[in-house]
């Protein structure tokens, strides 16, 4: 019996194998942003817009709204005050929302949210997150164009791919197509057509053509600097296999006169500080979407662009 | 031959009853909790710790109110660049959790964006998590919201301690035990006659009412081995009655009997 006790208990002494963490469960969904997140980034977005909009406060606007954003909405706040235009709509109800996948900040929230009203065209929102610990930002919106079409997106479950700016496999590579419509800004329309047309740089065509028309008839001068911001562009992979490119543009329009007392709209006017002689700078923040095509034979096209006035200065340095 | 089998099955039965009460009292516990005090701000709970063998749960609690985020294990390793944290690596004893304490971060006091996190609580007192509540591949993170040090982590688990022959086998010793005595009661009862003539036993407890049964079994005895030899007594008795003529009375009557008892005990 002793014998038999003794055994048992030499047994129980025996340990017994500890479990270890040896098996890595994959992520069921890999989209860096699930629809339930995105549905409350947006959310919150927007009501804190509705908060600044009611009080006019562009501080209202932090955290969710920055960069270029948060700059156009201070000004449709100052030229609303002066008269002008009401800032524009965001609706709230949202067509598409494309979020992103990988393990690489920043990163890009991209949604289409419904049209206004019948007279206007849905809005392209594009948020950022700089990095894990910061909220993703509302930076640029713009409207799309019209009969422009944006490819289908993969579904935020697995999320969008970001491709780098010399990415190929695409008519040309997303660089290129930054480059070449910069060109075509600064330049006008070519004699052989690079990209389809469009009602953004046919209105900047059409402005500026006016505009040094009127300067010339009075020696003077006007000039359009367009600047790609090449380096905070983001590219998309669309679910076609086409390239999304996602575009900052600063445009600063100097219109000079010597020896003229120059006069200024009065919506103009709310964002000009200081006295206005022979010289009037206007500073834009544009954002452009351009769709690259998969098919070489497919020229690349603009489907969605803003023309947003931010500033009016006595200089070219704002 | 019956009471050798009585007696067999009686010292196996009990052994081996004894056997597995030793084994029940000696066996593990099935279900264990291990733990470890935190001592930091944020715990980070792998996906693999939560896919362990027998994990039931994990509590982590803490005196200050709690925050629970769930995501991506990309984008939680990312965030807690930001924070002093402690990771929990598994079990480095049924008793105790494994944890790693990575150099410390200075938290620059922000309160950092809750975007990336698919799941994200409050709670107060302790944040329990079970496995079946966490989407698989997900991290979770603990942190205390005044970014004050954590309680403990504890995790339960559910094992498989052996000893499952146990009760088997105090079964058998049991059913062992019980036909012991029912061999026991059936010897006493005498309920099988024609089998106690074979038997000593069973000759003894017939009461063999002359002393030359006796007589004869001490002389045989010296001869045959295996069958039950007489005391002293008997033998003296046996002599006595063979020198002198058997006379009819108590006393050879008594002899018999009380070497007949003597030999049994042998």
């Amino acid at each position: 019996m002793v014998v038999a006790a003794s055994a048992l208990l030499a047994l129980a002494a025996c340990e017994i194998p500890l479990p270890a963490p040896s098996v890595t469960p994959s992520v069921e969904q890999p989209g860096a942003l699930l629809e339930p997140q995105s549905t409350e980034i947006i959310r919150d977005t927007l009501s804190r817009i509705a908060s600044a909009d009611a009080a006019s406060d562009p501080k209202l606007l932090a955290p969710r709204v920055g960069g270029d954003a948060a700059d156009v909405r201070a000004a449709e706040y100052a030229v609303a005050k002066a008269g002008g235009d009401k800032p524009d709509a965001l609706p709230p109800t949202m067509l598409a929302v494309y979020g992103p996948t990988g393990s690489e900040w920043p990163r890009t929230l991209v949604a289409i949210a419904t049209a206004a009203d019948d007279t206007l065209t849905p809005v392209v929102l594009w948020w950022v997150q700089d990095d894990p610990r910061s909220p993703y930002e509302l930076r640029e919106w713009a409207h799309m164009l019209p009969g422009a079409i944006i490819p289908a997106m993969p579904s935020q479950t697995i999320g969008d791919e970001q491709l780098s700016l010399d990415a190929e496999g695409f008519s040309m590579t997303p660089r290129e197509a930054i480059e070449r419509y910069a060109d075509l800004l600064t330049e006008g329309e070519p004699e052989e057509a690079t990209f389809a047309p469009d009602t953004y740089r046919e209105r900047m065509f059409a402005a500026r053509k006016a505009l040094a028309a009127a300067a010339k008839g009075r020696n003077g001068t006007y000039q359009d600097t367009i600047d790609a911001r090449v380096d905070e562009a983001v590219v998309l992979l669309t679910a076609e296999g086409s390239a999304l490119v996602l575009l900052p543009v600063t445009v600063t329009s100097a219109f000079t006169v010597p020896g003229a007392q120059l006069s200024l709209p009065a919506a103009d006017k709310a964002l000009l500080a200081g006295t206005l002689s022979d010289r009037v700078v206007h500073h834009y923040r544009d954002f452009v979407v351009l769709s690259v095509p998969k098919d070489a034979s497919l020229l690349p096209s603009v489907v969605a662009a803003d023309h947003h006035l931010v500033d009016v200065t006595l200089k070219v340095a704002s | 031959m019956i009471r050798v089998w009585a007696v067999v099955s009686g010292v196996l039965g009990v052994l081996a009853a004894g056997a597995g009460v030793a084994g029940l009292i000696a066996k593990p516990d099935a279900v264990v909790w291990a733990a470890a005090p935190l001592n930091r701000s944020v715990v980070v709970i792998p996906p693999q710790v939560f896919a362990m063998d027998g994990v039931q749960q994990i509590v982590v609690d803490a005196d200050a109110p709690m925050e629970t985020l769930m995501g991506r294990p990309s984008d939680a390793y990312a965030w807690i660049r930001g924070e002093t944290s402690v990771v929990v690596r598994g079990l480095s004893s049924w008793e105790t959790v494994d944890l790693l304490a990575p150099g410390l971060y200075r938290n620059e006091g922000d309160e950092p964006s809750t975007d990336i996190w698919r799941r994200d609580y409050a709670s107060i007192g302790t944040s329990t998590l079970r496995p079946e509540d966490v989407p698989a591949g997900l991290v979770v993170i603990v942190a205390s919201q005044d970014r004050s040090a954590l309680g403990t982590v504890s995790i339960e688990l559910r094992r498989d301690p052996g000893f499952g022959w146990a009760w088997p086998v105090i079964s058998a010793g049991a059913v062992l035990a019980a036909l012991s005595l029912v061999l026991f009661a059936w010897l006493w009862l005498d309920l099988g006659p024609s089998r106690a003539d074979e038997s000593p036993t069973k000759a003894a407890s017939t009461k063999a009412s002359s002393t030359k049964a006796a007589t004869k079994a001490a002389s045989k005895d010296e001869s045959r081995e295996d069958e039950p030899k007489p005391s002293r007594r008997a033998r003296r008795l046996a002599r006595e009655a063979e020198e002198t003529p058997p006379r009819r009375g108590r006393a050879a009557t008594k002899g018999a009997k009380s070497g007949d008892g003597e030999g049994d005990d042998s």
